[in-house]
């Protein structure tokens, strides 16, 4: 009879798992799930606010080019570089200095973010960073100062492209 | 985040930039030759049996990506985040542990790769039989990452092996990775029946343009 009982509760154990919501999200097909918000902080009260740690979003027409980022990231991996655009000119930015990351080297810390002291750089919660080229790793500041569309999934799994993204 | 300058005036100079002159692309792992003319006879055959048994033998090498894992820093719990529940890589063919390195496709290196380890990597490398791919994940295996000009350090593990797609991140998550991975199978879906990946320019040609 014990035994008999034993086997019950077996087979109740594993036929209960039949009726459980699936746990696995089908990412690259659907939308991540993931919560949305990302990492900035507020150099007047000096707060930060908690969220994804993506790749860069440039403010240019804020940017003075000051390079505070660019020193404070020479000390943690040395992925920002400053150059110099010359197709675009604002007032704030005579020299036209703005940052460009080579997110190879970037470890996503957030300091850039920390340092700059007019808020022109963010952080977005765009991770879909992967390619085939080194050489593509590195974001020029015109490439930075697109904003990413987060949320909507890039990639349709099983059928051929018309177009690599890249 | 608002910005008042047009995305669409940055995306213009951006495309402006591109058609000015550009070096010549570095091709990332087995390098394609030069696309001759072919001719007609050779062109029906392609068409006839060529694409169709490329294409089933893609088929077959894009689902089943066995894995050796390069486990050496905390890339490796990252894998391990997707390969469990929530996000499936089996789903794609990637599964978290195999056994044998004969029978393996990808190489996946995760983390730091020291001086003393790398040529480990590279009889590694050599001992899975072609077609083989690796993807470097984190800063670390791409460039060195934190540990920039170190003694000890392995600056990019692209100097001892090529590598099919970098994931840059420290680490990367696990949408990240699943990411790669289509990306690789992007890639493959444009390789060669005797195994050679189109360079990267001809990736990013229009399917109906590919292996004519």
């Amino acid at each position: 009879m014990v035994e008999a009982l034993k086997i019950i509760k077996a087979m109740q154990s594993g036929l209960r798992h039949l009726f459980y919501s699936r746990v696995t999200r089908r990412y690259p097909e659907v939308d991540s799930g993931l919560p949305e918000g990302y990492y900035s902080f507020d150099p007047k009260k000096g707060v930060a606010t908690a969220g994804w740690k993506g790749r860069h979003y440039l403010e240019m027409d804020k940017c003075t080019g000051c390079q505070l980022c660019s020193f404070m990231c020479d000390e943690i991996s040395n992925a920002i570089i400053m150059v110099e655009v010359p197709e675009v000119r604002f007032e704030q930015n005579k020299k036209s200095l703005f940052p460009s990351v080579d997110y190879g080297r970037c470890v996503f810390c957030g300091l850039c973010v920390d340092a700059c002291p007019f808020e022109c750089l963010h952080m977005t919660p765009e991770i879909r960073l992967a390619d085939y080229d080194r050489k593509k790793l590195y974001y020029s500041p015109l490439e930075l100062s697109i904003q990413p569309a987060v949320g909507k999934p890039s990639y349709v799994v099983g059928k051929r492209k018309e177009r690599v993204e890249g | 985040m608002q910005s008042k300058i047009d995305a669409r005036a940055i995306e213009a100079i951006i495309q402006s930039r591109k058609e000015g002159p550009q070096p010549t692309g570095v091709l990332v792992g087995k390098v394609d030759e030069v696309i001759k003319p072919k001719s007609l006879l050779r062109r029906t055959f392609d068409y006839i049996i060529g694409e169709p048994l490329t294409y089933l033998v893609n088929w077959g090498r894009l689902y089943s990506l066995w894995p050796t894992h390069v486990e050496t820093a905390c890339c490796s719990v990252e894998i391990g985040a997707s390969a469990g529940s929530r996000w499936d890589i089996e789903r794609f063919g990637v599964l978290e542990a195999f056994g044998s390195l004969r029978q393996c496709d990808l190489m996946l290196v995760m983390g730091t790769v020291t001086r003393k380890l790398a040529p480990r990597l590279k009889l590694i490398w050599d001992q899975m039989p072609e077609p083989k791919f690796c993807i470097a994940m984190g800063a670390c295996a791409i460039s060195g990452g934190l540990y920039e000009q170190s003694y000890n350090v392995l600056q990019g593990v692209d100097k001892i092996i090529p590598v099919d797609v970098y994931i840059p991140g420290c680490p990367p998550p696990a949408p990240a990775v699943i990411d790669a991975i289509v990306k690789l199978q992007e890639k493959i879906r444009c390789m060669d029946l005797k195994g050679r990946v189109a360079s990267e320019a001809y990736l990013r040609l229009s399917p109906k343009w590919r292996f004519r």
